[in-house]
């Protein structure tokens, strides 16, 4: 009986680690390839067989988008985009999530469902109409234009993360504060957001990363270096007769690197247990 | 500080109506408990004070001014929620001082004021720690010390113990005892806790279903309850109840009363009673420490259960007639499982209420009525 019992368990615990081992092959096997191709000379990239390890390794991919591509150029256009939508998307989202969440409101559920439903355009069906309306409004190949449309696009994941993260803030902390004399915002303020930070990070981060990497908006509505952002910048690398896979891959390399520097910085956050001690579990 | 008014307070949530028109005044500096079954509407009745629920109809009335429409942060009043309700990302001195920065207390005033309240509740050294580095004990003193600061004309206490420990409960009771003693201010105090209700308070509110059941002194609703319901809900282990007739009653001095029981059993007891008529049928109800133990008792039974506590033992005696006495005693008397036991009792400790669950006053005993008249004419 127990040897069956630790025998299963021990199977268990092998498929369950094979499983892991395989997912994150799946998921990291494309990353590591790119950075192997961005390290490759040209001509190996296209060998007959190709080898995974760079030998010898090279930094020309590098040196070509810097230098040559001005890649840096979209990297600041992107983080300006993307920065400005995560910032603004919180402070509309936290707003309306706390209105949803701890207001007296009339069908608050069915207010959710409308900005859910928001999300669920196909976006390819809403790029023509909004061109006109930003050609219209003189906002072609603005900064501003790609941040309205990203913030539109991001703003019901985060509200619908922030909506229930307040809810798991018990409604006796809100009505400490009203004693305490804390008006609306002051609640909202001092006591909700800093008691809700880790949902603020995960979703400011969610937010950011959709503005960094969307692709389609962003070649409709700009054009040329000065606000272009990464992903175009990237597709704009190929030329009629070329695809320089070296310096693509360099280029998404480059461009990954932030997102896995956020993250890590702001792992700390990204975990529960901020909340202990608030009431009597 | 400052006075508390009730006027037919009602509430409803939708068509559930949940408190009834209820209706009793707060005297300034006084103690006031709340008590009564889970869903009676307690809290119900304290957030409305504090102006944490909108009242339905009625007035809240305090320091003589109608508060129904006045938010909670104009009212004065501090309140101690039963789960404390701490602001995690505050340190205990932030937490105690945020009513005051919103206020706009001068730090200087706001922080000798956390400093005083520190110290009354025995916070001083813990000023810097976060909610989660405390104990449950340490929070609760956290929560009430938020209070302490503002310096309230009222303060609310919901269940504010109820997540101690025993012994924690006991010390909390006695501070805040002291507390009061020390601040003068209103209190009112809801708890489940008997004991709690019987020490802490001035007068005690007894709640049932949304209504006012009786406002009395603690010793007065012990020793008068006005109806059944306040007899069975004060008092451990609870009143012993019996269904009893009127066999006789002797009108001249001295009066007394012959009550039978359904299985026969006589109890005489040496006083009179208003309205009361031969023949009528009561509900009879003995206090278990007004029942004591004497050979010629006339009510006999046996042994079922004996419970000693210490310096008390409590006796659950099965009735020749089927009925289960508890019977309180002191010391640690040696009754055994089964042994037969008779027993008497005083006429202090028992209580007769009319079939609509009425308490039926006892007539004045002769003798004090005599010391009144006396006292009255000198
Ligand atoms: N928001 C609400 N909507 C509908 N009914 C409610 C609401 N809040 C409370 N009630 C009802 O009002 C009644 C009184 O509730 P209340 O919380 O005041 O009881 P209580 O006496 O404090 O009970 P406890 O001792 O368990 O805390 C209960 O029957 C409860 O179901
Ligand atoms: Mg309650």
């Amino acid at each position: 009986m127990m040897a069956s019992l630790s025998l299963r368990m021990a199977v268990g615990r092998t498929l369950l680690t094979v499983a892991a081992v395989l997912i994150v092959v799946w998921s990291v096997a494309p990353f590591l390839w790119q950075v192997s191709t961005a390290f490759q000379e040209d001509r190996l990239l296209t060998a007959a067989t190709p080898s995974l390890l760079p030998s010898p390794p090279t930094l020309d991919h590098l040196a070509n988008i810097f230098g040559e591509k001005q890649f840096q150029l979209y990297i600041v256009n992107s983080t300006i985009v993307a920065g400005s939508t995560a910032l603004i998307c919180l402070a509309i989202g936290a707003a309306a999530a706390f209105a949803l969440a701890r207001l007296r409101m009339r069908n608050r559920f069915g207010i959710l469902s409308v900005i859910l439903s928001v999300s669920m355009f196909p976006q390819i069906a809403i790029v023509a109409p909004l061109y006109l309306i930003a050609a219209a409004a003189g906002l072609m190949n603005t900064y501003t234009v790609l941040i309205i449309i990203y913030v539109a696009l991001g703003l019901p994941l985060v509200i619908w993360v922030l909506f229930g993260y307040f809810q798991t803030i018990p409604l006796e902390i809100d009505e400490a504060a009203t004693m305490d004399g804390a008006g609306p915002l002051r609640l909202l303020v001092s006591v909700i957001v800093p008691m809700s930070l880790p949902g603020f990070v995960t979703t400011g981060l969610l937010a950011f990363i959709m503005a960094w990497n969307e692709f389609m908006f962003a070649l409709s509505f700009t054009s040329g270096i000065k606000r272009q952002t990464i992903p175009v910048g990237i597709a704009n690398f190929t030329n009629l007769y070329y695809v320089p896979w070296g310096d693509i891959a360099a280029a998404s390399v480059v461009v990954t690197l932030p997102l896995v520097v956020l993250v890590l910085i702001f792992q700390r956050y990204i975990i529960e247990g901020l909340t202990q001690g608030a009431v009597k579990e | 500080m400052a006075a508390v008014t009730l006027k037919s307070v009602s509430k409803s949530y939708g068509l559930a109506k949940v408190v009834h028109g209820i209706e009793f005044a707060i005297e300034d500096g006084e103690f006031v408990v709340l008590v009564g079954p889970s869903g009676c509407g307690k809290s119900t009745l304290l957030r409305m004070i504090a102006g944490l629920e909108p009242i339905t109809s009625g007035e809240v009335v305090i320091d003589g001014q109608i508060v129904n429409d006045i938010p909670p942060k104009y009212r004065d009043i501090a309140m101690v929620f039963q789960s404390y309700a701490l602001y995690p990302h505050m340190t205990v001195a932030g937490n105690m001082g945020f009513a005051l920065k919103l206020a706009g207390l001068p730090k200087a005033e706001a922080a000798t004021r956390i400093l005083k309240a520190a110290e009354i509740l025995g916070l001083g050294d813990l000023l810097d720690r976060y909610p989660r580095q405390l104990s449950g004990g340490q929070r609760q003193r956290v929560a009430m010390g938020r209070a302490i600061v503002r310096d309230p004309s009222v303060f609310l206490f919901d269940e504010p113990l109820s997540n101690l420990d025993a012994a924690l409960r006991m010390q909390m009771r006695v501070e805040i005892a002291e507390l009061h003693q020390r601040l003068g201010t209103t209190m009112i105090y809801v708890t489940h806790d008997q004991t709690e209700a019987m020490t802490l308070a001035d007068r005690i509110v007894v709640l049932n279903r949304g209504c006012v059941e009786q406002v009395a002194t603690p010793i007065e609703l012990y020793t008068r309850p006005a109806n059944l319901f306040v007899a069975r809900f004060i008092g451990s282990p609870p009143l012993n109840l019996a269904e009893a007739d009127i066999a006789a009653i002797t009108a001249d001095s001295p009066r007394s009363t012959e009550i039978v029981l359904k299985d026969g059993t006589k109890l005489t007891v040496d006083c009179g009673y208003e309205r009361l008529s031969v023949g009528q049928t009561v509900q009879l109800g003995i206090r278990p420490e007004a029942l004591l133990p004497a050979d010629d008792g006339p009510i006999a039974g046996r042994v079922q259960i004996v419970e000693p506590l210490g310096g008390l033992t409590l006796l659950h005696v099965r009735l020749d007639g089927g009925d289960t006495f508890i019977v309180q005693l002191t010391g640690a008397a040696g009754w055994r499982l089964g042994s037969p036991i008779r027993l008497k009792a005083e006429t202090s400790g028992v209580h007769l209420f009319d079939s609509a669950g009425q308490r039926i006053p006892q007539l004045p005993d002769d003798v004090a009525l005599l010391a009144r008249r006396v006292g009255a004419v000198s």
